[in-house]
């Protein structure tokens, strides 16, 4: 049996003992343990150094509210820093350590600066490192990491594997103390969906803390068998080890630790549950979490919660201290007395700052010695409390003591009620802030709600749970009426004790003291808000938990204010730390967002294709082929391959609309900028699309395959966006258009055939019988003709300006055509090509495209303001008319090419005149789209450049300061080959 | 935050994309000046307000959605297509 | 001259992944392909007749709004407003929509867009829960609710069986990887089977 182990009661498995280590000292705790109650059997005071003093510090509470005890548990990439003892459940092969001390935790260097603490007062970093900024990164920041880091990232990636999930319910509660015990099986009996959370691996609360009695059974006994009941039940879900974090608009959202609890995850097995809870009703029965009281070296290890103590000494049977005194100003603390009486280890002393006691309060310690009217003025040990110095009626006086249970009075956990903005107010008569204006949905149960005995919690969680169930259509049997004492709990506020000679800490984990609040307040930071940021209380991972209510009690006291005059507290979620993890889910790296894959995808992955990504799709970006070492020369062969004989590429990417009504044609003419209602059957009509403020949306083709069957084809990157936008123009802007629209980019795979030889290929393909002549299908025509046991649709149109066609197969065909275009023009010397050469032919060609629809274009920019008819309203007409958007001296789409030949362009760089200094007064514009042009043996770019079209042949600076590029190149026509269209036709 | 959509029930607000105010009405044809407010000009009221919201991971329709901008308390949803036109 | 091309195979969107994930027996997952659709999407104010005249065609009423009917070889799932998803094991499926519903609504064939699963066995809700938005509670969901949600950022349709012991999720063919990347990760701890067409 480990030193401060009790030998007989406690909730843990005697039978299983646990090895676990710390600091890598093996130690031996139970099943059932925490790692904090685990230290505390091993009669391990010291477990941390402070944040800003390396302070020596021991286990405050033995809660979620832990403000010392942090440690780093797990090794290598599962190294998780900032863990709280209190809340880690013990498992065989538990590797923790101590965090924030050097070289080690006994002996720990930067203790020195406490000696320092004159200059580490609030706004200390504020007013120390203002300037000059430039240190910041270099010197300041990573010092104060340094000294200051709250325990040590890994540095490796996450190794463990996360989920989310949705759960819906009538009744979520929050808590499964008496409170929440009570609703949920009220509500669960009455037959309404209930869902309980509880962040302990074991529902019952205080009930597994406390000696009390639940319809004449002990606590532990009364919770188990509700646990049982509630089991039973259908209808009820059971969470444990599930921390509810935040309340959010109408849902909670709660983290459910899996596997933390394992010596192995076991494969397969998420570590974390991320839990969207969807529920009708919400009743929050957290409980309350003591208050400690500020007085001098209140830090020391072995001043704890009175509560806290009570919970290791009956949940744990471990022994916090042999020597203990209780410094309380709440009948509660007494207990504690009771508690160490029963173990056989009676308090040294009970020092209460009030000088009246009910009788059956001070019946609670025995023969212990009792000091009324006293406080406790300092605390005194290093690395373990040695002796409190107490001041009262008798005078002062030393009390030898190694341990100090201290309780000022209970903070209902009311965090979550806040986190919407709803505020608590405070209760003089509980010296605690309690519900006010709740979310609607949220009720508070218990001493959540400041009603603090157990009777009143069990009688709380009843009636409210009974009112959820009816609420949602159930009807309870009848409210049942748990039998339970309602014991003593008066409190006579007492916050701070001043006089005291060693720090006074409000803030543990923050180190702030009274003397920083103190600061604070003469420095004017007197609002509640400013406080927390000048000094940093309340902040990090306990969320001021022990410290909000104190920071708020002493800056009242030192403005000469009441309590609800200086503010209140309030949260935002998330109330205890998320992993990261856990919010990704299973959206990482490459899975962050989905991937689509064309239908020929697999087709392209056996050519050897390079995919890239292209908005939500991979698109083979080129077709390696053996001997080929570098992209340029793949890319280069497959241009000049098409631009000599045929080649084909997979544009199934490209959105796909079909359109169908008596109306499309006057809704086409309002969406485009050009005009659609002429469009005979069989034609194709390129298109420009603007936004509401005359600047391009999107560009593509619509054809007219029949009287009433209309297809649209929108650039891969804004398919979805068009697709909105359309179903914006319908329904929000002309509803009493006879219209109809659906997506069929999923339908069709489709296939550019481009080359001169391309309608060789196509007759290949089609066969004898079908007619793809000029005459039956010329440019801009369209078709549908049968192809193997379907049908495809084919278009005429041209990307790269060579003869050319898009070919559409139902997308279960799409493997297969890419097939049979492969065959069909093995003999044409038929060359697969990526989204490269696309880019480069389209670049040669002059087409724009995402770079030049980039959102700050109007059409007259790109050369396209011939396409704004005149002769309608379209979306996007009126803004585009603007004067300023019409200027000469805006940015105009042109082509470059440097002076010499083999220079390389890159898109990104700015254009200057020549001669003048490289700065933003003198910037023309910028580079576009680059591209080698095989076809002109030379990089070519195009640019937006002001004046464009007014200055071919004019000689300009292209200077790319990022990547040290300065050539010289001449400004020319956008469009680089074949200018006349001769190819387009032949 | 769940959106009571009419055509599919309450619905994850991840599922709908946002677009604004509901109020401005698109002016007739050849009003440069009322096309400005319209593209341009948004009132910001501290209170329920109008708003349009696209189901875009559900029905793929337009609302018209009522919420209160101080708690987010929606009141009402309906088609926009239905609604009267300006 | 190319040699003839023969060989024009039809594939799914699950085609090739099919797998076995731990035990396998957790869900279930098998894929329905083969079956024809159509996205019908009723003329202006002509929805109510639009839906009359699939009813005609299922012999059972149909509604608009998020329902199934299903009537022999043909089910329509309501979509959205006025709008219908059609499946059917007949190959002139579009033909007969078209027909019957001629003046009544725009018929767009859509056999190939869409991946479907049928999903069962003992853990399904266990494992739905991990991706859904949605309470599939029978108070919540009836057997004929149509749902067009999102799973993983994927947008589905979705329907059950009249038993409820089947869910059929319709999904974009291009996403079949991720959905079963999903799908593979959620049901990996019960065990899963796919099997594709
Ligand atoms: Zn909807």
């Amino acid at each position: 049996m480990t030193s401060h182990r009790l030998a007989s009661g406690g909730l843990i498995d005697r039978a299983t003992p646990i090895g676990f280590s710390f600091d890598g000292r093996p130690l031996t705790g139970h099943a059932g343990d925490t790692l904090a109650s685990a230290l505390v059997a091993n009669g391990i005071r010291l477990v941390g150094r402070s944040f800003k003093y390396h302070r020596p510090r021991g286990i405050v509470s033995a809660g979620p509210e832990e403000p010392n005890a942090l440690v780093e548990k797990g090794r290598g990439p599962r190294r998780e820093p900032n863990t709280r003892a209190t809340t880690i459940e013990l498992h065989p092969g538990l590797d923790a350590a101590s965090q924030n001390r050097w070289p080690s935790l006994a002996f720990d260097i930067q203790a020195i600066a406490q000696f320092a603490a004159p200059i580490l007062g609030a706004g200390f970093y504020y007013k120390t490192f203002m300037w000059p900024a430039a240190l910041w990164e270099r010197l300041y920041e990573p010092a104060i990491r340094r000294a200051a880091g709250l325990g040590r990232l890994s540095g490796a990636a996450d190794p463990d594997a996360y989920e989310k999930a949705h759960a819906f319910c009538d009744l979520l509660v929050i808590g499964a103390g008496p409170a929440g015990l009570a609703a949920a099986l009220t509500a669960g009996r009455a037959g309404a969906r209930v869902i309980l959370v509880d962040q302990d691996f074991r529902l019952g609360g205080r009930l597994l803390c406390e000696r009390v009695e639940v319809d004449a059974m002990p606590g532990p006994v009364w919770a188990g068998e509700v646990e049982a009941e509630l089991k039973s039940l259908s209808n009820v879900r059971i969470l444990t080890r599930t921390s509810a974090f935040g309340l959010y608009d109408g849902e909670v959202g709660a983290v459910e630790r899996l596997t933390d609890h394992l010596p192995v995850t076991p494969a397969g097995e998420a570590r974390q549950r991320l839990w969207t809870l969807v529920p009708k009703r919400i009743l929050l029965a957290a409980g309350a979490i003591e208050r400690p009281i500020v007085f001098g070296g209140n830090d020391r290890p072995g001043v704890m919660l009175a509560s806290a103590m009570r919970t290791y000494v009956e949940r744990y049977a471990a022994l916090p201290g042999r020597q203990v005194a209780l410094f309380t100003t709440t009948d509660d603390g007494w207990q504690t007395a009771a508690s160490f009486a029963r173990a056989g280890s009676p308090l040294a002393a009970i020092i209460d700052a009030r000088r009246e006691v009910p009788e059956a309060v001070r019946a609670l310690a025995g023969d212990v010695p009792v000091f009324l009217g006293a406080r406790v003025l300092d605390a005194i040990g290093g690395q373990s409390l040695r002796a409190i110095d107490i001041v009262g009626d008798h005078g002062r006086r030393r009390l030898a003591v190694d341990g100090l249970a201290v309780s000022g009075g209970f903070n209902p956990d009311l965090a979550l009620t806040t986190h919407l903005g709803h505020k608590p107010v405070w209760s003089d008569e509980r010296a605690a802030f309690i519900p006010g204006d709740l979310p609607a949905n949220v009720a508070v149960a218990g001493a959540a709600a400041g009603r603090f005995t157990l009777a009143a919690a069990l009688a709380d969680g009843a009636r409210l749970g009974a009112e959820a169930a009816r609420e949602a259509g159930h009807t309870p049997a009848e409210t049942p009426a748990f039998r339970a004492g309602d014991e003593p709990c008066a409190v006579a506020p007492l916050f701070h004790v001043e006089g005291g000679r060693g720090k006074a800490f409000v803030d543990l984990q923050n180190d702030v003291t009274d003397s920083d609040v103190a600061l604070a307040a003469r420095e004017g930071f007197v609002s509640v808000e400013h406080l927390k940021r000048y000094t940093t209380l309340g902040m990090a991972t306990d969320q001021g938990r022990t410290s909000s209510v104190n920071g708020l009690a002493i800056l009242a006291a030192l403005t000469g204010r009441t309590i609800p005059e200086t503010g209140t507290t309030r949260a935002r979620p998330p109330h205890v730390p998320v992993a990261i993890g856990a919010l990704a889910g299973l959206h990482r790296g490459r899975d962050f967002k989905p991937t689509r894959l064309t239908p020929a995808h697999g087709w392209a992955k056996e050519q050897g294709a390079i995919f890239v990504e292209s908005g939500p799709w991979l698109r083979a970006q080129w077709f390696p082929k053996a001997g080929e070492t570098d992209w340029l020369q793949s890319v280069t062969r497959e241009v000049e391959a098409v631009r000599a004989g045929v080649g084909i590429c997979d544009v199934s990417t490209l959105g796909k609309i079909a359109l169908s009504g008596p109306d499309v044609g006057t809704f086409l003419d309002r969406v485009y900028a050009n005009t659609f209602s002429t469009l005979p059957v069989g034609k194709v009509r390129y298109g420009l699309m603007l936004r509401e403020d005359g600047f391009v949306m999107d560009d593509g083709t619509t054809a007219r395959l029949g009287p009433d069957e209309w297809v649209m084809s929108t650039t891969t990157a804004n398919a979805g966006k068009v697709m909105q936008h359309l179903a914006f123009c319908h329904q929000v802007l002309w509803p009493e258009l006879d219209v109809q629209m659906v997506s069929v980019t999923e339908q069709w795979a489709q296939f550019a055939v481009a080359g001169p030889r391309s309608r060789d290929l196509l007759e290949a393909l089609f066969g004898p019988e079908a007619d793809v002549s000029d005459a039956a299908l010329p440019y801009l025509g369209c078709t549908t003709l049968a192809l193997g046991p379907t049908r495809a649709r084919l278009f005429r149109i041209s990307f790269s300006g060579e003869r050319a066609y898009e070919i559409a197969v139902p997308a279960g065909y799409g493997d297969a055509l890419a097939r049979a275009l492969m065959a069909a023009g093995r003999d044409l010397g038929v060359t697969p090509y990526g989204t490269e050469a696309l880019a480069v032919m389209r670049i040669e060609k002059g087409h724009v495209a995402g770079a030049e629809l980039n959102g700050q274009t109007v059409a007259r920019d790109l050369g396209l303001g011939r396409m704004l008819s005149k002769k309608k309203d379209y979306v996007g007409r009126l803004m585009a008319e603007r004067a300023a958007l019409n200027e000469a001296s805006r940015p105009t789409l042109v082509g470059l090419k440097p002076t010499v030949a083999g220079v390389r362009l890159r898109s990104g760089a700015h254009v200057l005149p020549l001669g003048v200094p490289p700065t933003a007064e003198h910037d023309q514009g910028y580079v576009t789209s680059t591209a080698y042009s095989p076809t002109l043996g030379s990089w070519i770019a195009l640019a937006l450049v002001a004046n464009g079209p007014a200055r071919h042949g004019e000689e300009v600076r292209i200077h790319d300061p990022v990547r040290s590029g300065d050539v010289v190149a001449t400004i020319v026509s956008p469009v680089f080959v074949d200018p006349e269209g001769a190819r387009l036709h032949g | 935050m769940r959106i009571p959509c009419p055509y599919c029930g309450p619905r994850d607000s991840s599922e709908f994309a946002y677009h604004g105010d509901a109020a401005p009405r698109r002016p007739a044809v050849g009003n440069a000046a009322a096309m400005a407010d319209y593209v341009y000009l948004r009132a910001n009221p501290a209170g329920p307000m109008e708003e349009l919201w696209y189901h875009a991971q559900g029905c793929r329709s337009w609302l018209v959605v009522t919420r209160d901008t101080r708690d987010h308390a929606i009141s009402n949803a309906r088609l926009a297509a239905t609604r009267s036109p300006a | 001259m190319a040699d003839p091309v023969s060989d024009w195979t039809h594939r799914g969107g699950f085609a090739g992944l099919s797998r076995r994930i731990g035990s396998g027996e957790g869900l279930k997952a098998v894929e329905r392909a083969g079956l024809a659709a159509a996205t019908v999407i009723a003329r202006r104010g002509k929805a109510a007749d639009a839906a009359t005249a699939l009813g005609r065609m299922l012999g059972a009423p149909v509604v608009d709004g998020g329902k199934r009917t299903s009537g022999g070889d043909v089910t329509v799932l309501g979509t959205g407003p006025g709008t219908w998803l059609v499946f059917g094991d007949r190959p002139a499926l579009v033909a007969d929509l078209t027909a019957a519903l001629d003046g009544l609504a725009a018929v767009v064939d859509q056999s190939d867009a869409n991946a479907i699963l049928d999903l069962s066995g003992p853990r399904l809700v266990d494992v739905l829960e991990k991706g859904l938005r949605l309470d599939l509670h029978p108070a919540a969901f009836a057997a004929d609710d149509v749902a067009v949600t999102a799973i993983a950022h994927v947008g589905v349709t979705l329907w059950m069986s009249d038993d409820r012991a089947t869910v059929t999720l319709a999904i974009p063919r291009s996403l079949a990887g991720s959905l079963l990347h999903w799908l593979e990760a959620s049901a990996r701890p019960v065990g899963l089977t796919v099997e594709a067409d």
